[in-house]
């Protein structure tokens, strides 16, 4: 009988999640302040509020406001 | 996530009371169409999601969940429609009940609606994808590129992620459009800043030389830097003079020069040029209607053409050829594409003069303010109609629609002659003015300049935090880009190896080498697969429908590992392979029992035979799987379950309708028969049709039990079982009575006992028909276990006539 690989997969999280885990890591990696990662993890994964404000709050912090 | 032990569906679709016990098993529902399959799919899709896909979404019209997810007969009782579901979640080892009405189908009765269960139970929910149709599988396989990007991407919940990067470029985009006219107020504040201090080049040696010589001149003690801190006006001596006193003479003139070469600018002949150019570009983009409708247009076809499908416009019902109506659309929205370029490119050719306009305002605005300290009255009113004109018209002119509204703008721009006369009044006003003494200039001189400092740090300031912003937006946007098309481009990768793989399996007869590609770009998925070496094609270019649903299926459960890893424990698939060939169907039973363990599928088909293929592979077991006769709208679906039939049949036999009892008793006999025959492995003569009649299996039956009852006689002579022997022959003789009972033997020597008979017998006469060949069946029947004997192995030689539980277990095999 012919075998078939089993693929290698992340068993716990959805694929949204588990992108929005990997670019919070890649931007971590960039240099982005730790302000701007705890931001954008409550925004995308906590409150999952994906809106143009919430999104600018989130990376320009109280400067959004300006 | 979970498995389903049981579900109990009342007054719900087409179904009024009906309980199946899945025990958490792979599961079939066989039956003819029209028959209530679908309706137990929706029932458990309803008790899991709360929702019916069937009954919402496109082209659903005014049917909802609502109005028609109860039976007709209780469609205005929504409470009465309900549906319960026992599930185990094997990762929390906990059984849970939920039962929902379609009353209010978003409050379900959880039972026990611990946080963990609410957690898993609401992971279910959002993957609603459990539940597919043959109609949605198919649409994976045949869609267009785009269609099927939406249609993976809703399975993969891919929206959140597109919503995300839209969001985020809609962010860095605006970031960027700030910083523009802010590095424009930069350039601005640093020019009048140069002019104030007389200067060429703004250096700080520069300043602190220009202002040293200034403050030397007033006895103030020479800056040697010059920090945030620093004001040029440090130490002037009090009353501070915040303003000038008068108007500050050598400033003016200056100011005054400036604003007269910007308003040469504004009417030299290059000016012109440009404004003449782009009056000829808006003319040919007015012939264009497109123009206008613009971006709101192109929204609408690219939204709109998501809903072509079907043969006709749904509002008007006219019929239209998809084909052609697509390609149509879609040239409507590449011309807008193409005009949105053109529009762009004219918004290019008017940044020089928009920035020449707020310079010219802010020249003016300039004079305005000096003239304020002139003692004498001086009105500039030409001068501020002018600013604000030049203003308004650059801020009209940063968007070209309406385009009408632009070339006028532009044709009608003009100086106007008092802002000239404002400009000269003012001018001679200054020349007249005195010259100031040397400490009163030198007073004047640092005043202005350090007020134009000011704003000048101000601005740069407020430039680099504009840029700061768009910088951090865009890079956000950049890593967020790359960071998810590495993701996705990888996971297509693996769903398109795994899907090859499956595939594979499948079809490994003749298609061992297939491969498949999967291809994301902007928004379009492409699907090629390989068609026997030949080349890569559109899989409904030359793979047969059989093939089609093969793929449709392989590339579900590819995503779905890949969505829902070990989480993938529960799926309904509703006749997804209707034309796959018995071959294939074997095979996909394999795939499904190796690759997929861990997950209970619950099959629908309205074909007998492909129910026997999932039994014989050992996909099902032999009590998993429910066969409905018929339906009917007060009853809804009716099993061949044995009790059930019996029980029917007595009670038309009490209402005295021969016609509908000798019917049923006909119909259930020939099921029985064909079960019979296929577990009993009874020599039937072939039919390509498989087309057989009642009198074409049964007799084969009975005939096979005979010779099963004489090898079994046999096998127990050569064990020398004695105890064994007088069993069969009991067992035989009480066989044979009943089978003389049924006159069944008759049927081809006698006409007036064939079955095609019975309708034409009064009560009297039919009664003891039913009564003997209920009894005659009950001889294949286990009475502990309810099912039929069958004969082990179901190929090969024969080893035993047995039932399920083992109680009959009846040796065929001899002392060797």
């Amino acid at each position: 009988m012919a075998v078939i690989p089993s693929p290698e997969i992340d068993e716990t999280q959805d694929i949204p999640t588990q992108v929005f885990e990997r670019f919070l890591s890649e931007m971590e990696s960039a240099g982005a302040s730790s302000e701007i990662i705890v931001r954008l993890r409550k925004t995308l994964l906590v409150d999952q509020v994906y809106t143009e404000i919430a999104l600018k709050a989130a990376i320009l912090g109280e400067e959004a406001l300006l | 996530m979970i498995r389903v032990d049981s579900i109990n569906i009342k007054e719900f679709r087409g179904i009024r009371d009906l309980t199946l016990n899945l025990k958490g098993k792979n599961f079939a529902i066989c039956g003819p169409n029209g028959t209530g399959k679908s309706g137990v799919v929706d029932a458990l899709e309803f008790a899991l999601t709360g929702s019916i896909s069937r009954l919402s979404g496109e082209g659903k019209g005014e049917v909802s969940l609502k109005a028609h997810g109860p039976h007709v007969d209780q469609r205005n009782d929504p409470d009465k429609a309900r549906v319960k579901v026992q599930i185990t979640i094997p990762s929390l080892n906990k059984a849970v009940t939920i039962e929902r009405s379609v009353k209010t189908p978003t409050a379900p009765v959880i039972t026990p609606s611990d946080p963990d269960v609410l957690n898993v139970l609401q992971h279910v929910k959002v993957h609603p994808e459990i539940v597919l149709s043959r109609r949605e599988l198919i649409r994976y396989v045949l869609a267009t590129p785009g269609e099927r990007a939406q249609e993976v991407q809703a399975l993969l919940h891919l929206d959140r992620v597109e919503q995300v990067r839209s969001t985020l470029l809609k962010i860095a985009n605006s970031c960027d459009k700030q910083v523009i006219p802010q590095a424009s107020a930069v350039t601005q504040a640093r020019d009048n800043l140069m002019r104030a201090l007389g200067i060429a080049e703004l250096t700080t040696a520069g300043i602190l030389e220009a202002s040293n010589a200034q403050r030397a001149l007033l006895g103030l003690a020479a800056f040697t830097e010059l920090s945030e801190s620093v004001s040029l006006k440090d130490g002037m001596s009090l009353p501070e003079v915040s303003h000038p006193s008068g108007v500050p003479k050598v400033q003016a003139l200056a100011d005054i020069r400036v604003a007269h070469e910007f308003l040469k600018e504004l009417g030299n002949t290059s000016t012109q040029a440009i404004v003449s150019e782009v009056v000829a570009d808006l003319r040919a983009l007015a012939d264009d209607s497109a123009v206008e409708a613009g971006v709101k247009l192109e929204s609408f076809y690219t939204m709109g053409i998501g809903f072509v499908e079907g043969g006709s416009c749904p509002f008007c019902d006219d019929k239209w050829d998809l084909v052609e109506l697509r390609q149509h659309v879609q040239g409507k929205i590449d011309h807008l594409k193409a005009v949105t370029e053109k529009r762009k490119a004219i918004e290019d050719k008017l940044v020089p003069l928009i920035s020449l306009l707020r310079d010219t305002a802010s020249s003016q605005d300039r004079l305005i303010r000096l003239a304020q300290f002139s003692r004498a009255p001086l009105v500039m009113v030409g001068a501020s109609n002018f600013s604000t004109y030049c203003k308004e018209v650059a801020e009209r002119l940063t968007t070209i629609l309406p385009l009408a509204s632009a070339i006028e703008l532009l044709l009608d721009l003009s100086i106007p002659d008092d802002a000239i006369s404002a400009i000269s009044s003012f001018e001679a006003l200054v020349s007249a003015l005195p010259e100031p003494n040397t400490q009163q200039g030198a007073r004047e001189w640092l005043t202005i300049a350090q007020e134009r400092l000011q704003v000048w740090r101000e601005s740069v300031r407020l430039h680099e935090v504009l840029k700061e912003r768009a910088e951090n937006a865009r890079r956000t946007y950049n890593v967020y880009v790359t960071t998810s098309d590495n993701m996705l481009t990888g996971l297509y990768v693996d769903v398109e190896r795994d899907f090859s793989n499956l595939y594979r399996f499948t079809n490994r007869d003749d298609e061992d080498n297939f491969n498949a590609k999967i291809v994301p770009s902007m928004g379009k998925l492409g699907f090629d697969v390989d068609f026997y070496g030949r080349g890569f094609f559109p899989p409904g270019a030359y793979h047969s429908e059989g093939h089609q649903d093969s793929m449709g299926l392989c590339l579900y459960l590819a995503l779905m590992r890949h969505t829902q890893g070990t989480g993938f424990t529960f799926a309904v698939l509703d006749d997804v392979l209707m034309s796959v060939d018995a071959g294939h169907r074997r095979e996909v039973c394999t795939l499904l029992k190796s690759e997929f363990p861990d997950t209970q599928f619950v099959l629908t088909t309205h074909d007998q035979v492909w129910l026997r293929h999932m039994k014989t592979e050992g996909f099902l077991s032999n009590r998993s799987a429910v066969l409905f006769r018929n339906w009917c709208v007060d009853l809804g679906p009716a099993q061949w379950e044995d009790k059930d039939v019996w029980v029917e049949i007595d009670g038309h036999l009490e209402n005295n309708d021969i016609r509908a009892a000798a019917a049923l008793l006909r119909h259930y006999l020939e099921y029985v028969s064909a079960e019979l025959c296929h577990r009993l492995r009874a020599p039937v003569e072939f039919r390509g049709d498989a087309q057989y009649q009642l009198g074409e299996l049964l007799p084969q039956a009975i005939a096979q039990i005979r010779t099963l009852l004489k090898r079994a006689n046999e096998a127990a002579s050569s064990w020398n079982q004695q105890e064994v022997l007088e069993k069969l022959s009991e067992r035989k003789s009480t066989f044979d009575d009943l089978v003389k009972a049924s006159q069944t033997d008759s049927w081809q020597v006698n006409t007036a006992v064939h079955y095609n008979s019975w309708d034409s017998l009064g009560e009297e006469d039919f009664a003891p028909v039913a009564k003997a060949y209920r009894e005659l069946l009950n001889c294949f029947i286990c009475l502990e276990c309810g099912e039929f004997l069958r004969v082990l192995p179901d190929r090969e030689t024969a080893e035993s006539l047995r039932c399920d539980c083992g109680i009959i277990n009846i040796n065929l095999k001899k002392k060797p």
